[in-house]
C-alpha cells in the first residue's frame, strides 16, 4: 500500500500559475478544471465525525441508491430482506428494525413516514442518485436540532441544482435480472439567477427465482419462490430556488414482491406484494432581516401510503393492510451574529401528524370480508430549541443547545448537547461531545404496545480527532459510546412488553482519505463496536469490525474513470445467536469522465468476485433448523447511458 | 485479484502524469485576469492589493502572481485572516470559510472601489461570483454593485460572464447571457 501511495503522489505541476498568467481570459475561461483537489468539507454544523459521499463519488462508484451510498461509508452498514433496505452502525441495526432511528433529510426535510418513522433508502427512497449533489452522514444523536427519532445520527441529503445540468438529459440503464430504468431530467438556471430542476424516472425489474433451503420440502416447491421478486417504481422530482426562496416537491410509488416468508402466518411461495408511496412538499424562504439576525421559515407537508396482500395460514387465507398518514409543519429558525464571538440559533417548530390510519383486513376462500380493523391516531408537537456557538478563545468554542419538544399525548422532553472544540493548528480538530437524545412511540408502536407505548432515549459520548496532513490527506477518528434506555423487551417471550431495556454500545472509527490533483482520489475507513442489546448478550446482527476501501483514478487518456471499491462486514449474530462469518465484497465501475456529444456512460460489476455470502435474517425462518440467514446475490451487472439534449 | 491491483496502479501511474488546472489554481488565475478587466478609479497607491479571506488554496496559488504589473502598479497579494483590514484591498476573494461574513464585509466596504469576489453565498452581495459548472469555472457579475463600487467591466468581461446582474433601475443595459 505504500508503494502504491507512492506511485499516486505527484506534486501538482508548479510551473501551471505561469502558464495560466500568459493566457488570454477568453483562452481561460474555455480551460477544464479539476474540481477541487481539496477535500470535501462538511456543511451540516456538528461536532461529529462527518462522512461525506459527493455526485462525482456516486458516478465513480456506480452507486444506485442511498444504501449504497450508506454502506460505502465509515462503520455503516445495510442489511436487505428483499423487502427494505435496513441501516446499521454502531451497535444499532437489530434485524427488522426500520430504518427508523437514523433520520434521513432531503434539503432539510425529514423524510420519515409517520407511521413506522422508517426511512426509505433503497428503491422506496423518494430521489434518484442522479439528481443528489451529497450525502452526509452525521453521526450521534442529533435530537438537539431535530428532535424526535434523531437516535444514531442524520443523513443529510443535498439534491443537484438545474445549473448543474442545464439541459434536457435523458438517460437509460439496464441491469442484471432483467432490470430497466428510464428517466427525464431538466435542468435550467435563467438569467435573473432562477433555478429550475425537473425529472422523472420509472423502473422495472423481473427479480429472481430464488431458493430458501429453510422451505426446502415437496410441499414447499423445494424451497424454490419462483417469480416472485418484481420490483417497479416511479419517481417524480421538481424544485425551484430563486434568491432566498426554494420549493421542492418529491413522490415515489415502489411495489415489491416479497418472495421470502415475512411472518410466522405468511404461506411461502404464494404472491406478496407491497407498495410504499411517500410524497412531499417542502418551501422555505431565507433572508436576512438586519442587524445581524437571519432567518429561515419552512412549510413542509408530507404523506406515505401502504398496502400490502398476501396470504396466510389461516381460516380465512387472505389478508391485506392499508395504512396511511399525513402530515405538515411549519418551523421558523433565526441565527444572530450580535456578539462577535457567539453564534445564537434559536427557534420553533410546529408539527401535526393529523392522519394516522392503519387497516386490517382478512378475506374469506370466497373474497368476502371476515373482518375489518382499523385504528387511528394523531399528534401534535410544539418544539422550541437554541444553541449557542461560543468561540472563548482563538482555539477553542464551546458549542451548547437544547430542544424541548412535546407533543399532545406525551410528557415534554428535553434534548441536551455540549460539545467543546479544540483547535490547536490550523489542521488539527479535537471535539468532544456529549448529548441525549429520544424517540416518541410512533402509530405502529402505539398499536403494537397500547398504553405501555412510551418514549425511548439514548446518551452519547463521543471523542472526535480530524488532522489534516496536508491539504491532499485527511485522518479522522473517533471513540464513541451510546447508552440505550427504556427499550421495548418482550418480558415472557409471549408477546408481553414492557419499555424496560437497556443496552450499551461501544466502539472506534478510524478514517483516511486523500484526493490528488490528477484525479485520484482513495478513501479507507475500519471501524470496531462492541454492543450488547437490552438481554446483555452480544447484540444480534452488529458485526464487530466494518472495513471500507475505495480506490478511482481517471485511465490514460482522460476519457474513462475506474472506480473500485472493497467492503469488509465483520462477523455478527442471527437471530438465534449463531455466527455468520465475516465476509469481504468488492465492485467495480468504469465511468465516463467527460461528456462525449452530449454522451455519457457508466458500467459497474457489484459483487465482482461472485462471493457466495449471507445476511443475517429478521424473520423466523424455520425455528430450530439453524437456518436464519438470508442468501445475498451473487454478481450482477448494471449499465447506465445518459444523453443531453 | 493481484493482477488486477497491479493493472489499476500501472494505469493509475500513467494518469497521474496527465496535465490537468485544478480549481484554486484557475481561481487564481481569475482573479489576476479581473485586474485587467475592470476600470479602476484613480489610485495614488504604488501597488495594487490582491487579498484572500477564508481559503488558504486559492491565497497559496495567488501568490504566484506576486510582483506582476497591472495598470502600472505592482501587485500584492495579502492572504489574510480576519476582514479587518479589508479597506484596504482592491480585489478581494471570500472563501469559504469566511462566507458567512459577507454582509459585515459589506458594510464594512461600503461603497469604496473594492471589487468582492466569491464562489459560495449569493450574488447580490458581491461583485463577481464564481461557480463550477461541469468541468469549466464560470462567473457571474453584478453590475449594480460593481457601479455603486465604483467599478467599469470591461466588455470582454461581460461578454465572457454566465450571466449579468443588472442593475436596479434597469437603465436598458442588455445581459450578454450565454
Amino acid at each position: 500500500m505504500s508503494l502504491a501511495l507512492a506511485l499516486f503522489h505527484h506534486p501538482a505541476g508548479a510551473a501551471a500559475a505561469e502558464d495560466l498568467a500568459d493566457l488570454p481570459f477568453k483562452q481561460l475561461v474555455q480551460r477544464e478544471v479539476v474540481s477541487g483537489s481539496k477535500l470535501v468539507r462538511q456543511i451540516s454544523d456538528s461536532p461529529s465525525a462527518v462522512a461525506i459521499v459527493t455526485a462525482e463519488d456516486i458516478r465513480a462508484y456506480g452507486y444506485r441508491t442511498i444504501a449504497d451510498v450508506i454502506n460505502s461509508m465509515r462503520g455503516l452498514y445495510t442489511t436487505s430482506d428483499r423487502r427494505y433496505e435496513y441501516l446499521g452502525g454502531r451497535g444499532f441495526g437489530a434485524p427488522g428494525d426500520y430504518t427508523g432511528r437514523i433520520m434521513v433529510l432531503i434539503d432539510g426535510y425529514v423524510t420519515q413516514d409517520s407511521l413506522f418513522n422508517q426511512a426509505y433508502i433503497d428503491e422506496s427512497g423518494l430521489l434518484d442518485l442522479a439528481l443528489v449533489e451529497r450525502v452526509e452522514y452525521v453521526p450521534g444523536t442529533g435530537s438537539v436540532t431535530y428532535g424526535n427519532n434523531a437516535m444514531l445520527g442524520i443523513i443529510n441529503i443535498v439534491t443537484r441544482k438545474g445549473s448543474d445540468f442545464n439541459a434536457l438529459q435523458l438517460s437509460a440503464e439496464a441491469g442484471s435480472h432483467d432490470t430497466y430504468r428510464q428517466r427525464a431530467t431538466f435542468g435550467k438556471r435563467f438569467d435573473n439567477g432562477a433555478d429550475l430542476l425537473l425529472s422523472a424516472s420509472a423502473m422495472d425489474s423481473q427479480g429472481q427465482n430464488l431458493y430458501f433451503p429453510a422451505y426446502d420440502t415437496p410441499a414447499n416447491n423445494h424451497g424454490w419462490a419462483n417469480g416472485l421478486d418484481d420490483e417497479r417504481n416511479k419517481r417524480f422530482f421538481g424544485k425551484f430556488s430563486f434568491e432566498g426562496l426554494n420549493v421542492e416537491a418529491g413522490y415515489v410509488d415502489r411495489r415489491k414482491t416479497v418472495p421470502t416468508k415475512p411472518t410466522e402466518f405468511t404461506v411461502f411461495n404464494t404472491p406478496f406484494t407491497i407498495e410504499d408511496e411517500n410524497s412531499y412538499l417542502n418551501a422555505s424562504y431565507e433572508t436576512d432581516l438586519g442587524l445581524q439576525l437571519y432567518s429561515t421559515s419552512r412549510f413542509y407537508h408530507g404523506t406515505y401510503a401502504y398496502q400490502n396482500r398476501r396470504v396466510i395460514d389461516d381460516p380465512d387465507p387472505y389478508a391485506q393492510r392499508q395504512h396511511h398518514a399525513k402530515w405538515w409543519g411549519v418551523d421558523q429558525k433565526f441565527v444572530g451574529k450580535w456578539f462577535a464571538n457567539h453564534s445564537i440559533l434559536f427557534g420553533m417548530e410546529y408539527r401535526n401528524d393529523y392522519h394516522q390510519n392503519m387497516r386490517w383486513t382478512y378475506y374469506t376462500p370466497a373474497q368476502a370480508v371476515a373482518s375489518d380493523v382499523q385504528q387511528s391516531y394523531s399528534r401534535n408537537t410544539t418544539s422550541v430549541y437554541m444553541a449557542d456557538e461560543f468561540r472563548f478563545h482563538d482555539r477553542w468554542h464551546l458549542n451548547v443547545g437544547a430542544r424541548y419538544d412535546k407533543a399532545g399525548d406525551l410528557e415534554g422532553n428535553w434534548s441536551p448537547r455540549v460539545a467543546l472544540i479544540y483547535q490547536p493548528d490550523y489542521r488539527t480538530t479535537l471535539k468532544a461531545s456529549y448529548s441525549e437524545a429520544f424517540r416518541m412511540p410512533n402509530a405502529d408502536n402505539r398499536a403494537s404496545y397500547g398504553s405501555g407505548a412510551v418514549p425511548e432515549y439514548v446518551a452519547a459520548k463521543e471523542l472526535v480527532l480530524q488532522h489534516n496532513l496536508d491539504r491532499k490527506m485527511r485522518v479522522t477518528g473517533s471513540l464513541y459510546e451510546y447508552r440505550r434506555s427504556k427499550q421495548q423487551v418482550d418480558l415472557t417471550g409471549l408477546g408481553d412488553y414492557a419499555a424496560v431495556g437497556n443496552s450499551q454500545a461501544k466502539g472506534g472509527e478510524l478514517e483516511f482519505e486523500a484526493r490528488w490533483d490528477n484525479g485520484i482520489r482513495a478513501r479507507t475507513s475500519g471501524a470496531w463496536q462492541h454492543s450488547h442489546d437490552t438481554s446483555g448478550q452480544d447484540a444480534i446482527n452488529s458485526p464487530n469490525l466494518l472495513g471500507k476501501f475505495q480506490l478511482t483514478s481517471p485511465l490514460p487518456g482522460e476519457w474513462i474513470r475506474v472506480g473500485l471499491e472493497a467492503q469488509y462486514l465483520g462477523s455478527r449474530l442471527t437471530t438465534e445467536r449463531r455466527r455468520l462469518g465475516g465476509v469481504s465484497l468488492a465492485n467495480l465501475t468504469f465511468s465516463s469522465e467527460r461528456k462525449w456529444h452530449g454522451l455519457s456512460a457508466s458500467f459497474s460489476i457489484r459483487n465482482l468476485f461472485d462471493r457466495d455470502y449471507e445476511v443475517v435474517s429478521p424473520f423466523n425462518w424455520a425455528p430450530g433448523t439453524g437456518i436464519d440467514a438470508l442468501r445475498m446475490d451473487g454478481r450482477t451487472y448494471w449499465f447506465q447511458l445518459n444523453v443531453d439534449l | 485479484m493481484r493482477a488486477l491491483v497491479l493493472l489499476l496502479l500501472f494505469c493509475f501511474s500513467l494518469a497521474a502524469n496527465a496535465q490537468v488546472v485544478a480549481e484554486h489554481e484557475m481561481k487564481a488565475a481569475y482573479l489576476y485576469n479581473f485586474a485587467y478587466l475592470f476600470d479602476w478609479p484613480e489610485s495614488r497607491r504604488a501597488n495594487f492589493h490582491v487579498c484572500v479571506l477564508g481559503d488558504e488554496e486559492v491565497g497559496l496559488a495567488m501568490q504566484a502572481y506576486y510582483d506582476r504589473r497591472v495598470n502600472g502598479q505592482r501587485m500584492v497579494i495579502a492572504r489574510l485572516t480576519t476582514p479587518t483590514p479589508i479597506r484596504l484591498c482592491d480585489i478581494l476573494y471570500v472563501g469559504a470559510g469566511d462566507v458567512v461574513n459577507l454582509p459585515k464585509i459589506r458594510s464594512i466596504l461600503g461603497s469604496q472601489p473594492t471589487l468582492t469576489v466569491t464562489d459560495k453565498g449569493s450574488l447580490h452581495s458581491v461583485g463577481i461570483m464564481l461557480a463550477l459548472e461541469g468541468n469549466r469555472l464560470m462567473f457571474d457579475v453584478n453590475l449594480e454593485y460593481c457601479e455603486r463600487a465604483s467599478l467599469k467591466a470591461k466588455p470582454t468581461l461581460l461578454e465572457l460572464a454566465r450571466s449579468v446582474r443588472k442593475s436596479a433601475d434597469g437603465d436598458g443595459k442588455t445581459s450578454a447571457g450565454r
